[in-house]
């Protein structure tokens, strides 16, 4: 055993997983591209979040604030009440310190001795029971008797005088003077009043007072006693009132406070509610997106498959047509699978149909759905801030009702106060009036103290009626307060109710409108229902019509052969009038059925077999408006052609035109053109006012124009010479301007001949008659010219004469342009060989005047170098001619071929058509004649 | 050999490393967490002296096609795989001929306590005697039963030797990611 074979060993080995790599890769993008997602998800959560916090903040500021000035406001109606509650002690204390005082002045002498004497005993009491407090009111009462009983001792003293006539009196002063001394001791302010009450009463005294002195005294202490007492009040009522209006700030600064932060909280929550009906919308419009594409790529795919299916039962149609044309299968086979294919595509047409309308649905529930979603959102706000307004509300009325409360309380007590205050006084006077009743019956003074009694009790009604109407007035300010609050809660709140309300109201409106949408969709839905049930009755009932007419045909042959039978026997019976009515209803009965078959089957027939005809004779109409309109193209290519092929020989006849010129006529136009231009610029240049590149521009013109010239001359000059040269050789310079005038006289009277020519076959193909008489008269006096002067007779006649009767066939037949065409040709061909052979006799002419030319000196000789050109020109002509001929002919030939064959192919299409519309009469007659068949036996059945 | 491969899927080779190099680097880690492991495991398989000296004898090696990490130590890989043990025929120390069988020795052989082989005792071959198949020597007058003689034995494999295979992959890929982690792969 080896060594390793020992050791136990255990491999490790390392590798790269590139392929891995990547995918970890893509997957690590991935969760960076999702946690970027997250990341932004969080970080739009923590901006909702911190906005949110913010926006809680600033209410909680508004909150502080509205705490603070609360707090502020508590503590200074808590100052005012203070304040006023001091008052109110004070004024309490004050009435109380009169009633006592008043009770005291009431008292006698005796009777304030007793009272001292039972307060001292209270007082011993009071002290040997340890009772400070008591003690110390005893005392205060002890003294204020003590004074009391001083005064009066005093008022005793200042009265002693009268006091023995009239101690009665007496008495009543000194309680006068009790009053005047408490008054003294509380107002202590009032000393010129306290003054004139002295002064007045020792002038009383002083004057020896009677009863009515005496009772006006006391009565004038009394109101001064009153009046403080009054002040007193007024001021703790204007404390209270004070009081009252510090808390009414309070409480209205709490529920500006409250509703400050319930604004801030409604704010805050409908800004939730908008962000969460943004979101929902967001989705909700994401998903419908979604569905729209899945819809759409569903409605693609469905489309594909409905056109492939389209497709291939239009190739299948096409095919059993085929196949039911060449009779492979039968009508009824053909017509039962044609329908196979027709209700199978139909089908599947109506289940995309079925599938859109189910995807319509659902897109629109989908769209329901989010509604309804952002509607319930909306809803719930709506509903939270209609909760919210109701507390508002709610919490208000109960704050002003504590208010109202309060106020009121505060004006009863007042007026219970006020009224107690009265009745004393009235108690008061009564008792006085009872004392001065026992003690002096002086009417006037009881009648004058009744008055007093009887203002004082109207005083205070009125002043009862003055409570109960600050307190109707206080209720009016607290109703309009109150409407001042519900009227700022509503406004505060209209703004975002009203925009809440809007929202759902669109919204209900919308759902509304999607509700009304899918009624109609359910309605549709339910017409196709009905639809779907009336196309399977009316199934079912041509079912029942197939059995009934499979019954029929199988009942038929037992007719048929049953007819002969029938037939005998109806021969033999006499038909009664009654039968025959009835039979005739049956008829009518059973007419009304066979309308019903038919109609169930034969108008379809019909009406394809129509199709069929109509679409066949459309066929056959257009085949032949195209063979018309093909016609007319072609007869149009033929013109233009024709067009083309004058405008060449017009052309051609222009160059003959112009080589006929002899050069000595061509250099002497060309040198008068460039003199024309030599004077024309010369006349430019002695212009005035031209600058100087005009000057340059017309002297280098000019200077061409010399040099043109100067070499025209040349050229001319050498042509001459060769001529000179030329005919030098030939004769001698005598007969040379003889024959040259000879030569000219015949080259012009051949091209006036041909102008001519040419002149009379325009006019010819115009239609001017007289034009052409007047041209062919010229011609001939050409023609007979020409044979004046080269001696031929009779062959440039007979060729003008040739030409004219071309000319007048030409004129004749003025439709047949090909013909006059060819005439022309041929008329040209000829002309061209008597040319030629004119032109052949005058060279030959020529010559022999050339070998006669020194016998005979005067006769004329031809120019032969001319007419040796005119010939070539001819013959170019001539072969040019020809060939346009023969391009003519041909083009003739192909468009005749062309328009035969249009026309054999309208011919066939016509007759196919013809062809089918005649078998769609014989199917349509066979039809008919089966039915007609049909009902014969149906009428046999009858009789039956 | 058992073989482990570790397959590191990162975003590339660090361009500092040299191609090859990581993986190196990557195989040491891994083979020391290995031989930590399989060492601790020996050790903790008990015995007076057998497993100590196995656990001793594991080591760590680097190749050209990773790290091994080996245990050289008779009897551990016949532990192991099991499989059957025969005579390698070598001339005995004691006898002078070749070992024809093998000695087992039991559970009290002076052999197995001592740790020694046979030789080291100092018996010679008229000391031993061969009874009913169990070699046995007089010593100190006293009849000892040295061990069994086998022509063979056979070994069961006994896969607790080793760790188990998750436990060894755990320490692999520790290994490999503290490495890896280093070297920010």
């Amino acid at each position: 055993m080896a060594k390793n074979d020992k050791d136990l060993k255990i491999g490790i080995s390392t590798e790269y997983d590139g392929s891995g790599a990547q995918a970890a890769l893509a997957d690590a993008e991935k969760v960076k591209q999702a946690n970027t997602a997250a990341a932004a998800a969080t970080q739009e959560v923590g901006r909702q979040a911190a906005e949110e916090v913010a926006a809680r903040q600033k209410v909680a500021e508004a909150h502080e604030q509205q705490a603070a000035a609360a707090t502020q406001a508590a503590e200074k109606s808590a100052a005012a009440q203070r304040r006023a509650k001091v008052a109110t002690e004070e004024a309490a204390a004050a009435e109380e310190k009169l009633k006592r005082q008043m009770e005291l002045a009431k008292k006698s002498r005796n009777e304030l001795i007793r009272e001292l004497e039972r307060l001292a005993a209270a007082r011993k009491a009071a002290a040997a029971a340890g009772n400070t407090a008591e003690f110390e009111r005893l005392t205060a009462q002890s003294a204020e008797t003590r004074e009391a009983f001083e005064k009066l001792n005093q008022g005793l003293e200042l009265t002693n005088i009268q006091f023995m006539q009239q101690a009665q009196m007496g008495m009543q002063v000194g309680q006068t003077l009790a009053g005047i001394g408490a008054a003294a001791a509380q107002g202590g302010g009032n000393v010129a009043g306290l003054a004139a009450q002295f002064l007045s009463l020792g002038a009383a005294i002083k004057a020896g007072l009677g009863p009515f002195g005496w009772a006006m005294a006391i009565l004038q202490g009394l109101q001064m006693a009153w009046d403080y007492f009054t002040q007193k009040q007024e001021r703790a009522a204007a404390a209270m009132k004070e009081a009252r209006e510090a808390q009414a700030a309070l409480n209205k600064t709490l529920l500006e406070a409250a509703q400050t932060t319930r604004a801030a909280v409604l704010e805050v929550q409908r800004d939730t509610t908008e962000q969460e009906v943004a979101d929902i919308e967001r989705a909700g419009a994401a998903r419908l997106r979604a569905l729209d594409e899945v819809q759409q790529r569903e409605r693609q795919f469905a489309a594909a498959r409905l056109e492939r299916l389209r497709t291939e039962t239009q190739a299948q149609l096409a095919a059993l047509e085929t196949r039911r044309s060449a009779e492979l299968i039968t009508q009824e086979a053909a017509a039962a699978e044609s329908e196979r294919l027709q209700r199978e595509l139909r089908e599947a047409e109506e289940a995309e149909a079925a599938a859109d309308d189910a995807r319509q649905r659902k897109r629109l529930a989908l769209e329901r759905e989010t509604n309804a979603a952002v509607a319930a959102a909306r809803q719930e706000m709506l509903d939270k801030m209609r909760a919210d307004m109701g507390n508002l509300l709610t919490h208000e009325w109960n704050d002003f009702d504590k208010v109202k409360y309060e106020e009121l309380t505060s004006k009863v007590a007042q007026l219970k106060g006020i009224i107690s205050a009265e009745q004393a006084v009235l108690e008061a006077v009564n008792k006085q009036l009872e004392a001065e009743k026992a003690g002096a019956d002086n009417a006037d003074v009881l009648a004058d103290l009744r008055r007093r009694r009887e203002q004082a009790q109207t005083e205070i009604a009125e002043a009862q009626a003055g409570i109960a109407r600050a307190d109707e007035e206080a209720e009016f300010i607290f109703r309009g307060m109150l409407d001042d609050v519900r009227k700022l809660a509503k406004a505060r709140n209209l703004t975002g109710m009203a925009a809440l309300e809007l929202a759902l109201q669109t919204q209900e409106a919308y759902a509304a409108e999607t509700k009304k949408a899918e009624d109609a969709a359910a309605a549709v839905e339910a017409g196709k229902r009905a639809e779907a049930e009336l196309s399977r009755t009316a199934d079912l009932r041509k079912q029942q019509n197939e059995a009934l007419e499979a019954g029929l045909e199988v009942e038929k042959q037992a007719v048929t052969e049953a007819a002969a039978a029938l037939q005998k026997k109806k021969e033999e019976e006499e038909a009664t009038q009654r039968k025959k009515e009835a039979e005739a209803e049956r008829a009518a009965q059973l007419a009304e059925l066979w309308a019903d078959v038919q109609r169930k089957s034969l108008p379809e027939q019909q009406q394809w077999l129509e199709q069929t005809v109509n679409s066949l004779a459309a066929g056959s109409e257009a085949a032949k408006q195209w063979a018309r309109e093909l016609e007319s193209v072609k007869l149009r290519q033929v013109q233009e052609e024709l067009n083309g092929l004058a405008t060449v020989y017009k052309v051609t006849g222009h160059y003959a035109a112009r080589d006929s010129r002899t050069q000595e006529e061509i250099y002497a136009a060309d040198r008068a053109a460039l003199e024309a231009r030599h004077t024309a610029l010369e006349q430019l240049r002695q212009q005035p006012g031209l600058d100087a590149r005009t000057q340059q521009q017309i002297n280098e013109k000019l200077a061409e124009t010399r040099g043109q010239l100067a070499g025209l001359e040349e050229a001319m000059a050498a042509s001459s010479a060769a001529a000179q040269q030329m005919l030098a050789g030939l004769r001698p310079l005598g007969q040379q301007a003889k024959q040259s005038n000879w030569a000219h006289a015949l080259k012009r009277s051949e091209q006036a001949f041909l102008n001519m020519a040419k002149l009379a076959e325009r006019q010819a193909k115009k239609g001017d008659t007289a034009g052409m008489e007047r041209s062919l008269a010229a011609m001939k006096r050409y023609a007979s010219q020409q044979e004046r002067l080269t001696g031929h007779t009779g062959r440039a006649v007979k060729q003008a004469q040739e030409v004219e009767r071309n000319l007048r066939a030409v004129a004749q037949q003025g439709d047949g342009q090909e013909k006059a065409q060819k005439r022309q040709t041929r008329a040209a061909n000829r002309a061209a060989a008597a040319s030629e052979k004119a032109a052949r006799a005058t060279e030959k002419a020529a010559r022999d005047a050339e070998a006669d030319g020194k016998n005979q000196p005067g006769a004329a000789a031809p120019d032969v170098a001319g007419l040796t050109a005119q010939l070539e020109a001819a013959r170019q002509a001539l072969a040019t001619q020809q060939q346009e001929v023969a391009r003519l002919r041909g083009a003739v030939e192909s468009l005749a071929k062309v328009t035969a064959e249009v026309a054999n192919a309208a011919r066939q299409t016509a007759a196919a058509a013809a062809e089918g519309a005649r078998s769609a009469q014989s199917a349509l007659a066979g039809q008919k004649r089966e039915l007609s068949e049909l009902r014969r036996a149906v009428e046999l059945l009858k009789k039956l | 050999m058992l073989n482990f491969k570790i397959t590191v899927i990162g975003g590339g080779t660090p361009c500092k490393w040299r191609a090859g190099m990581y993986e190196q680097e990557v195989n040491k880690a891994a083979a020391n967490h290995l031989r930590a492991l399989i060492k601790q495991h020996l050790e903790a398989r008990g015995g007076r002296k057998y497993w100590k000296e196995a656990a001793d004898a594991v080591e760590t090696a680097l190749n050209e096609s990773g790290a091994v990490v080996s245990i050289n130590h008779p009897g551990v890989r016949l532990h192991f795989y099991g499989g059957t043990v025969k005579p390698t025929g070598r001339i005995s120390n004691v006898t002078g001929k070749p070992i024809k069988r093998l000695l087992i020795p039991g559970e009290n052989s002076p052999l197995r306590k001592a740790n020694v082989e046979l030789y080291e005792l100092g018996l010679d071959r008229d000391a031993v005697r061969i009874e009913e198949g169990k070699l046995m020597a007089d010593i100190g007058g006293v009849p000892v039963e040295l061990g069994i003689l086998a022509k063979k034995a056979e070994h069961n494999p006994d896969p607790t030797v080793l760790p188990k295979p998750e436990q060894m992959a755990e320490a692999l890929h520790t290994g490999a990611r503290e490495v890896l982690e280093i070297l920010n792969l």
